[in-house]
Parts: C-alpha cells; sequence; structure tokens
C-alpha cells in the first residue's frame, strides 16, 4: 500500500519571473520576528522612543508656559542629535541580537543550494537578506522618526519655527535612513564572512567597540578634539549628523565634512564587497 | 527532448571536469551513474545553468543553455545530496519558501506546500521544526521542495541516502509515483539498484568522460553472458587458465564470473577445468546486473585511458629519442 497521497496533482498554474528577492525578505523577516528573542529586544528598545514621545510633550508644555513669561528661543538641534545617537545603539543592539545570522545560517546550513537551484540571481539574494535587515531595523529606527518627528513637528505648526522644524526633521528621518542602511550593509557583510554566528556577533560588537575605545583615547589625547571621532563609526556618524543638524559648528570643526563620509562610504562599499564576493563565489549545488 | 549535449566541456582552470559530453536523451528517467569525481554533480551544475560551459552548446527541455538557465530552473526541480534547510523552519515554510523562489504566488505556494506534503507522506508533520525530523522524513521534504511548483523534470541526488530497507522502497515508490506522473527523472545514485528500479536510461561518466548512454537493458545485455563458476580450492588457478585463454574473469566472493562472448562458450569452459583436473563445485549461468555491467564499463574505460595514457607516453618518449 503506498504511504503517499494518491489523488495528488501537479501544480499546473502560473510562476512569474522575477521577484524572488522579495520571498528571501519576507522569509528572513518572518524568521527574525518569530524568534522570542528578537520580540523581547524589539520591546525594549521601544522604551527610548516612547519617553523621547513624553520629552516632546513635555517640550511643548513648557514652551508654552515659558512663551508667556518671555519670548520663544529657536529650538536647536539637540533632541534630534540624541535620537540619531541612541537610535545608532538601538540598531547595534538589535542586530547584534537578531540580525548577526543572516546570511551565515545560510552558509552553515548550506541553504544556498535551495536558493540557487531556482530562478534566483546572486543580486536577488543580496537584495533580499537587505531588504529584511532594513526592515527590520525600521522598527527600531525609522518608525520611531516618523513617529516622533510629525508629533514634535505638529507642536511647532503654528509657529513661525515651522520651516526650521521641518528641515531638522526631514534631516533628522535622512540620517536614521543612513545609519540603518549603513548598520545593515556592514552586518550582511560580517555575516557573509563566516558560518558562524557568534564569530558574527563578536565582529561586529569588535567593529563598534574597539574603534570606540581608540575614539576615547584620541580624544583624551588631544583634549577632545573632533578629530577623535573619525576613529570610530558613532563618531563618524554623530560628525555627519552635527554637520548637517547644526551648521554653526559646521565652521568650527578641524576636520572636513567629508572625511567622515568617506570613512563610512569606505566601510559600508567592504562590507557590500565582501558579501558580493561571497555569494558570486557559491555554485549553488554541492 | 530531454538533454541535448554537443561536445559540452567544462574546465576549472586547467582541470578538464567534463571532456567533450555528447548526448540526446528523451526518456522518461535517466540514471546518472559514475564513481566519486566523475562528473556527475558538474554535469547537474551544468545542465541547470549554475556553471557556465567552457565549449560546446547544451539544451535541456528544448531550452537553451545559458541565455535560458532561469527557464530551465523554473522547470525543474533539485532534491539535494545533502540537508540544505534552516532547522528552525517548519516543513511547510520550507516547502512554501521553496515554491516561491520559484515564482509561485505567496497563497497559492502555501496551499501546494500542504498538497505536496501530504503527497510525500509528511500531512502529519507539516508543522513541525524540519530540526526534529528523522533521516527519511528529511528526504521526503527535500523531494517535497523540488515538486512543489510543478515542474517537468526533478534533479535527484543520492534520494535514498541513509535510509533504512523500508524507507528506501518507500522513497524508490515515491520517486515511481512521481514519475507516473509525467516527471522527468534524474537520478544521481552509488546504489544501482535503485538506478534499475527507477530508471531506463543511464548515462554514465568516468573521469569527465562520457562511458555510456542507453537503455539499462542494452547495457545488461551488453552483447555479453555470465557465467558463475566456483570450485574446490582452485578458483584462482581456473582465473588464470581462463585469462590465458582471452576470457574476461572477476572474482566476485567466493566465485567467478566468467563473460563469454560469441567466441567463448560454458562448453570451453568445462573442458578447460576438466583437463586441469579442476573439480566444479558450482557451474551456472549468472546474471549480468548493473552493478557488474557498470565496473566492467568502468573497468574497460580506465583500461583504455591507460592504454592512450601509455602510447602517448612511448610516442613522446620515441619522439624525444
Amino acid at each position: 500500500m503506498a504511504i503517499h497521497d494518491q489523488n495528488y496533482v501537479r501544480y499546473n498554474g502560473p510562476l512569474r519571473e522575477g521577484g524572488g528577492w522579495w520571498a528571501i525578505t519576507t522569509m528572513t523577516l518572518r524568521l527574525a520576528l518569530s524568534a522570542l528573542r528578537t520580540k523581547i529586544i524589539l520591546l525594549l528598545l521601544w522604551v527610548m522612543p516612547l519617553i523621547m514621545a513624553v520629552g516632546i510633550m513635555i517640550e511643548y508644555a513648557v514652551r508654552g508656559q515659558a512663551a508667556q513669561i518671555a519670548g520663544q528661543a529657536a529650538p536647536g538641534p539637540g533632541a534630534a542629535l540624541f535620537f540619531l545617537q541612541s537610535t545608532f545603539f538601538s540598531l547595534a543592539i538589535l542586530f547584534i541580537a537578531a540580525g548577526c545570522s543572516v546570511v551565515s545560517d545560510d552558509l552553515r546550513h548550506r541553504t544556498f543550494q535551495l536558493y540557487f537551484s531556482r530562478p534566483l540571481a546572486r543580486w536577488e539574494y543580496g537584495l533580499g537578506k537587505f531588504l529584511a535587515l532594513f526592515i527590520l531595523g525600521s522598527f527600531v529606527s525609522l518608525v520611531p522618526a516618523l513617529m516622533l518627528g510629525p508629533l514634535r513637528l505638529s507642536f511647532f505648526a503654528r509657529t513661525e519655527f515651522f520651516n526650521a522644524m521641518a528641515v531638522q526633521t526631514g534631516l533628522t528621518l535622512l540620517m536614521t535612513t543612513v545609519c540603518l542602511a549603513m548598520l545593515s550593509a556592514i552586518v550582511l557583510g560580517l555575516s557573509s564572512l563566516t558560518r558562524r554566528t557568534g564569530y558574527v556577533v563578536l565582529s561586529f560588537i569588535g567593529v563598534l567597540l574597539v574603534p570606540l575605545i581608540l575614539h576615547a583615547i584620541v580624544s583624551i589625547a588631544t583634549g577632545g578634539a573632533d578629530i577623535a571621532g573619525l576613529w570610530s563609526l558613532p563618531g563618524n556618524f554623530m560628525m555627519i549628523s552635527e554637520i548637517l543638524l547644526n551648521p554653526e559648528v559646521r565652521a568650527e570643526y578641524m576636520v572636513p565634512w567629508w572625511a567622515p563620509v568617506l570613512i563610512l562610504l569606505a566601510v559600508t562599499g567592504a562590507s557590500v564587497g565582501a558579501l558580493v564576493r561571497r555569494i558570486a563565489r557559491l555554485e549553488g549545488v554541492a | 527532448m530531454l538533454f541535448d549535449l554537443d561536445n559540452v566541456q567544462k574546465f576549472y582552470d586547467r582541470f578538464q571536469a567534463l571532456s567533450g559530453i555528447t548526448l540526446k536523451v528523451d526518456s522518461a528517467s535517466v540514471g546518472l551513474l559514475g564513481p566519486n569525481g566523475a562528473g556527475k554533480s558538474t554535469l547537474i551544475k551544468t545542465l541547470l545553468g549554475l556553471l557556465p560551459i567552457t565549449a560546446g552548446s547544451a539544451q535541456v527541455l528544448g531550452y537553451r543553455l545559458p541565455e535560458d538557465a532561469d527557464k530551465i530552473r523554473r522547470a525543474t526541480g533539485y532534491m539535494p545530496e545533502n540537508d540544505c534547510y534552516l532547522p528552525y523552519m517548519t516543513a511547510v515554510q520550507y516547502v512554501a519558501f521553496s515554491g516561491q523562489l520559484s515564482g509561485m504566488p505567496r497563497r497559492e505556494a502555501f496551499r501546494r506546500a500542504h498538497e505536496v506534503l501530504y503527497y510525500v507522506g509528511l500531512g502529519e508533520a507539516r508543522y513541525r521544526k524540519l530540526s526534529g525530523f528523522s533521516t527519511g522524513m528529511k528526504q521526503r521534504v527535500k523531494l517535497a521542495q523540488a515538486l512543489v511548483h510543478g515542474p517537468k523534470l526533478v534533479f535527484l541526488d543520492e534520494p535514498t541516502n541513509g535510509l533504512d530497507p523500508r524507507g528506501r522502497d518507500e522513497m524508490l515508490q515515491l520517486i515511481n509515483d512521481v514519475k507516473a506522473r509525467g516527471v522527468h527523472i534524474v537520478l544521481s545514485s552509488h546504489v544501482l539498484l535503485d538506478v534499475e528500479q527507477v530508471c531506463d536510461t543511464v548515462i554514465m561518466l568516468n573521469a569527465g568522460q562520457l562511458v555510456h548512454v542507453g537503455p539499462i537493458s542494452e547495457l545488461k545485455s551488453g552483447g555479453e553472458r555470465v557465467l558463475e563458476v566456483d570450485t574446490h580450492n582452485a578458483n584462482d588457478r581456473l582465473k588464470k587458465l581462463l585469462e590465458d585463454k582471452g576470457y574476461r574473469v572477476q572474482t566476485e566472493g567466493l566465485r567467478l564470473k566468467v563473460y563469454l562472448d560469441d567466441t567463448h562458450g560454458d562448453q570451453d569452459v568445462l573442458r578447460i577445468a576438466v583437463d586441469a583436473d579442476i573439480q566444479l563445485r558450482h557451474f551456472m549461468p549468472g546474471e549480468l546486473t548493473l552493478e557488474t555491467a557498470f565496473l566492467g564499463m568502468i573497468g574497460q574505460h580506465n583500461a583504455h585511458t591507460d592504454h592512450e595514457a601509455s602510447d602517448a607516453a612511448s610516442e613522446s618518449a620515441r619522439a624525444a629519442v
């Protein structure tokens, strides 16, 4: 007696061309979100944006009171810079907990054999994985930015600072996206270097932490000169953010504006290069 | 036409993995045979369009390589030899994902994943994580992912690996059922009995060269008959005597396999034994199995290759002198 279903009929429906990258994105994201660890980390990382939302409301109330006593002062970039800094570290924590296995697990479990025996191009695989990390990271970066930015903007809607605040909100959104894309690419590149997720986690922590220590040492040695910021990823990122959000600072900087941009581009480019090189060498069938 | 290969060559740097494979196959099921390093995996990769051909031309299911590689992969399924899944995926997720990668709409992929898992006998286990699957279940789920999008051709790489006899029978029964539903099968296996049970045609490779392509029945008959002989402590002596007279003889276990052609009959073997005063204990016509045919062919091919190599060496030595 056959153990298989005798009434089975072969699939004869349509098979669309392209779009495999989206299947990679959705499956990677679904698997990441199905882990309890990811859910807990996401919940914890939402504490900071919620505190910021409360802060914005308090800022609005205090400004309302202060305006009756003595005229309103223009809002500075401090809140936006604080948001960007916290976003950077939220993303780092999220990716350490849930993003580092994005390619290494495929290498470890040889799932490339499945992927590349299908009509899936190498670039589709890379794009799919990148988008999965980007969307996962957006839960603690872009989504809070899209929530807090317009909230803050709405409080300034009827004031003379609306235009300045709109520019500040736009730049914050832009830098949040840049930060997200950069960290996603770095994690993707590191993850493609080894089949051990533990090593990816360690190397990502190393990429963040070791330069930060150097940053601190150089900062102490130079008496807090802005050049110290060039030594670390968050240092470079915050330098660009400050230059964009606070034009007055730009004139005081010793470091040219393009230096941190170049450093971040080089790191991101190297990560993308590592990924491309790795997946180009995989043949798909063992 | 299932495969139409014309002088297909593949080099890895200087190493020639496939040397001038030319064949036309239009069979429902094809066995891919060859020792380790024969070029079977390279041929599969080439036919799936994963490796560019160094020279020659190839068509699979009427699609040309390399320009139609995507169409070929859409029309084929591949069941790899080793595990290739994320262990924390459920069976239904895995199979549906495979369908989506082949271009099925998401909803349809999930619906079909359920159906195909029932088909391979994993209906009850479809929501279980793959990490908890036994070897037999893993083989079945790999077959399911190869079938989910309704391919016209399925490459099966060692589908009975690690299965117990019952599991192996069930897997072969399943593969034969897939074949009966109009799906072409390419079975790459070291277990020749499996190939014999499933395939009509075999492609035999050795050291990157095509040794044989054709129906199994033709290979097994091969124009030769086989005689199984056993003697009273004189197998080695009889073997030498027969080989001196031009017979091809193989020792298999405690018996000798004597290959007979038009010039050598079984009575001649009997006469040689009697003349040498060798006591026969077993003298029966034997069956030429695919295994013996395969070993014979590979042996002949290796001898031929060695002979050509030594000819070339002596030729070059002569030229040097």
